[in-house]
């Protein structure tokens, strides 16, 4: 079972449909393409065992990979605070199977940086004891998936450990999550809804490198126990120009953020989603249809006055998320809907996620199964007219 | 490819109607405007049209149905015409031949074989479509071309589509705020559904009036009197016999019933010397008849002196509303007269009748009593009314005692005509005589009033020349 965990880091983007996407969207960058193809082709050559590139540096335009705004964000908080420490599967050594930690145990030391065994409810639990003694532990996750084996750590510990005992347990869980890189049922989900029907944990969910930096930083100075989940989707694709060390910034943990003003309808989203949503807009534009894009940015505690803001404005809601469609965000974000915007309601909110069934393998089935930009154009086309 | 044929908008605040019978059955063909179904609504009982022509393939709603605005109730195959297929003709057209034969067939025939029609009847069904100019018997000839109302929605009222009843919390909350009457807003949404967009451009373009009042009503003006044409049921003697109401039964017995819970009813009787008008009636009818085509009744006559009076007692000719403190004077006469027809009794308007001399007035009476019967009144021409008159005389009836039209400071009751000995100058003579009853509103005017205004019609009947108004008709 454990081998099952050294799967490679990213898995291959062999879909030569997202490629030309990618290529489309990338302006005045031809080779974009082609240089996705090359990543994952070495992605794909490595799929024995680990075999990711490295995490590569900021490019000459200054902007950073979600990817390597993570990692900037546990180094300065690290450099900033002794208390704050890393510990998960292979971080160390080999620099964690993403490479977000790259090269930290080379400056901060084995101590700081500790590789553990393959057990996810230890490393979860020291980092609570840990907490508890004082210090502002960062436990990796190699795949979000893996959560479930510490999940007890998680939510029955971690969760209620202020609410018995009153004393704070400011640990921050973080690890990939998401799909779309054919990484199968065990390597893909989203598990978020979990931890967010759970009392006394917050949960993260980036979708842009500032907002990654900014957010992961928050979470280490948040008193309480953070769970963070970077999408790995977006890792390396997605790339803005962020603030360096020199300018410390966080991102406030339950806020939403509108990425795309809008009048028509309301996409309601987060993580990957809402770079398909974004990309979806314009085609929308084209349409004739205007969106409003939130990023919820935090599922839990839900920023509901951006949601009941957007909607008032709008009178149309979509929730487009990536994990199971029952019981996820958006089942949370409807019913908010109905009990406090029925009013201002045109049309019923609808929910777009994939069906409950584990994430397929098959590239064309996981296609089928996520939501994608053709879909949301779909939905959102439809719930315009309703 | 069949076109469904959606229940019609009648008027501005008709929501809905009952199917009262399928003119066509399944399978049946049927030329565009020609009479598809009859329906109900609470204004008025109308034949529809067919929107076009082709062959009933479906009835969705059974008669005795009620469903709202835009409902669809039957699915028409278009006629093999219109498909995109059939060039050489290999469809097997069953179009009746009748349109060929009543048309000379201009165009030269293609090298068929002589006996079929059919290529000059599918290269012209459109543009032939022929008007059903289906004249109920009773028709005048001299009326204005009757129009029935067609399918399509009717001046004024909105776009209805099937969804159009599909109301969101917000349209209804914006509609609720700005008093909107969503009959009126065109639905862009799926299916008609009226959406925040198409009530906020409403709202923009101020048509919007709040506190509008929503439902007019239009009902007769007094309990109707029997028919001989009505179709009674089916009573087994001995044996009782359940049966539902007629939707128009309905809507009187409302009416009526309203009426008397919001006026305070009182009633005056005067008895007039007819002499002269029968007289001078006698002499017009058989060239009035030959002319115009229909017979010249007291109505007429009657109309001509009311009008005066009203124009003298504006009182009469006026609305109250209690709740708000207020009086409507109309400047003008919108005469109601009741109609009774197979299915009960309806009240057309004629409007601006104090403008019309009488001849004018004998037409537009004939037009409106011969399209109430044949059911071809339009919404529009079922209320509106500042007055109105009931006619039971036909009937016998000597003296009534009617019930006010809801809205209306007065009815007045024309009773039967009749010798009668009466006292004129100390010696007994024979003359026609005839009792004018008027059942008014206390609320509104009082006694004085409605005996000043009954003297008057009293005075203008009983002294005035009608001679010239009937002139080109006397032998």
């Amino acid at each position: 079972m454990m081998a099952n965990e050294k799967v490679p880091a990213e898995t291959p983007q062999a879909d030569p449909r997202e490629a030309s996407k990618q290529a489309s969207k990338a302006e005045g960058k031809p080779d974009r393409a082609a240089k996705e193809k090359e990543r994952a082709e070495k992605v794909e050559a490595g799929a024995a065992g680990h075999g990711a590139e490295g995490r590569g540096t900021r490019n000459e335009q200054g902007e950073a990979t979600f990817l390597q705004a993570i990692s900037e964000a546990l180094w300065e908080e690290m450099e900033n605070d002794d208390r704050v420490f890393l510990l998960g599967e292979d971080i160390g050594i080999y620099g964690g199977a993403f490479k977000v930690t790259e090269g930290f145990i080379d400056n901060f030391g084995a101590e700081r940086v500790m590789d553990t065994p393959i057990c996810e409810e230890t490393i979860i639990g020291a980092a609570v004891g840990a907490a508890l003694a004082g210090m502002r532990p960062v436990a990796e996750l190699q795949y979000a998936d893996f959560i479930a084996n510490g999940f007890d750590e998680l939510v029955n510990v971690a969760g209620k450990y202020h609410y018995r005992t009153g004393h704070s347990v400011p640990i921050v869980v973080r690890g990939p999550s998401g799909g779309g890189v054919r990484a199968s049922a065990f390597h893909s989900q989203n598990p978020e809804p979990w931890f967010a029907h759970t009392p006394g944990l917050k949960v993260v969910v980036p979708a842009f490198p500032y907002d990654a930096k900014g957010l992961l930083k928050a979470a280490i100075r948040d008193d309480n126990p953070v769970v963070y989940f970077e999408h790995k989707w977006i890792y390396r694709r997605i790339k803005e120009v962020i603030p360096g060390p020199d300018e410390d910034y966080t991102v406030p943990i339950g806020e939403a953020k509108v990425h795309r003003e809008g009048d028509d309808v309301s996409v309601i989203t987060y993580g990957a989603m809402v770079h398909k949503a974004l990309e979806a807009a314009e085609e929308l534009t084209d349409r004739g249809i205007s969106i409003e894009v939130l990023d919820l940015r935090t599922v839990h505690p839900l920023d509901t006055e951006a949601i009941l803001r957007s909607v008032e404005r709008t009178s149309r809601a979509v929730v487009v998320y990536e994990s199971y469609r029952s019981l996820g965000i958006g089942a949370e974000v409807s019913a908010l809907l109905a009990e406090e915007a029925f009013e201002m309601l045109d049309a019923p909110v609808v929910r777009l996620a994939p069906p409950n069934i584990p994430v397929p393998f098959s590239p064309t089935l996981e296609d089928a199964y996520m939501p994608q930009v053709e879909t949301i154009v779909e939905t959102v086309e439809k719930l315009a007219k309703w | 490819m069949a076109t469904p044929v959606t229940m019609p908008q009648l008027g501005e605040t008709v929501v809905e109607g009952t199917i009262l019978k399928w003119l066509k059955g399944e399978g049946d063909t049927i030329e565009r405007d020609e009479p598809l179904f009859e329906i109900s609504t609470d204004k008025v009982d109308t034949e529809v049209p067919s929107p076009l022509a082709g062959k009933l393939e479906k009835i969705l709603v059974q008669e005795g149905e009620t469903v709202s605005v835009g409902t669809e109730l039957a699915l028409i195959a278009e006629d093999g015409a219109s498909g995109d297929g059939g060039g050489a003709g290999g469809g097997g057209e069953e179009a009746p031949a009748k349109d060929a034969e009543e048309k000379p067939a201009e165009k030269p025939e293609p090298a068929a074989p002589a006996a079929k029609e059919e290529p000059a009847e599918a290269e012209k069904p459109k543009a032939e479509a022929v008007p059903a100019t289906k004249a109920s018997g009773d028709g005048g000839p001299s009326g204005p071309p009757r129009r029935a109302p067609t399918a399509a929605p009717s001046r004024g009222a909105a776009q209805r589509g099937p969804r159009s009843q599909i109301l969101s919390p917000l349209v209804r909350k914006l509609a609720d705020e700005h008093g909107i009457d969503l009959g009126q807003v065109d639905g862009t949404g799926t299916g008609g559904r009226i959406t925040k967009k198409d009530i906020l451009a409403f709202i923009e373009t101020g048509a919007a009036e709040p506190g509008r009042p929503r439902l007019e009503v239009a009902a007769p003006g007094e309990a109707p009197t029997p028919s001989a044409a009505r179709a009674a049921p089916q009573v087994v003697a001995g044996r009782e016999e359940v049966v539902p109401i007629s939707h128009i039964r309905k809507r009187i017995a409302e009416n009526m019933h309203a009426s008397l819970q919001t006026s305070a009813r009182a009633w005056n009787l005067v008895e007039i010397n007819m002499e002269n008008i029968v007289r001078l009636r006698a002499r017009a009818k058989d060239r009035f008849k030959d002319r115009e085509g229909f017979s010249l009744t007291y109505l007429p006559f009657l109309t001509r002196a009311v009008c005066d009076a009203l124009l003298a007692f504006p009182d009469v000719n006026a609305k109250l509303d209690l709740e708000a403190g207020t009086a409507t004077y109309h400047g003008y006469v919108n005469l109601g007269i009741a109609v009774a027809y197979e299915e009960g009794l309806i009240v057309p308007v004629i409007r601006r009748a104090d403008e019309m001399n009488m001849v004018g007035i004998a037409r537009a009476i004939n037009d409106i009593a011969a399209r109430a019967r044949s059911k071809k009144l339009t919404p529009d021409e079922v209320h509106g009314g500042t007055f109105t008159i009931t006619n039971p005389g036909p009937f016998g009836s000597l003296i009534s005692v009617p019930i006010m039209n809801p809205g209306e400071t007065a009815i007045l009751a024309f009773d039967a005509i009749e010798k009668r000995p009466v006292v004129i100058d100390d010696a007994l003579a024979i003359r026609h005589m005839v009792y004018l009853s008027m059942s008014w509103d206390h609320r509104m005017i009082d006694g004085a009033t409605a005996a000043q205004f009954l003297g008057r019609l009293k005075q203008n009947l009983e002294t005035w020349d009608f001679t010239p108004e009937v002139q080109a008709y006397l032998s």
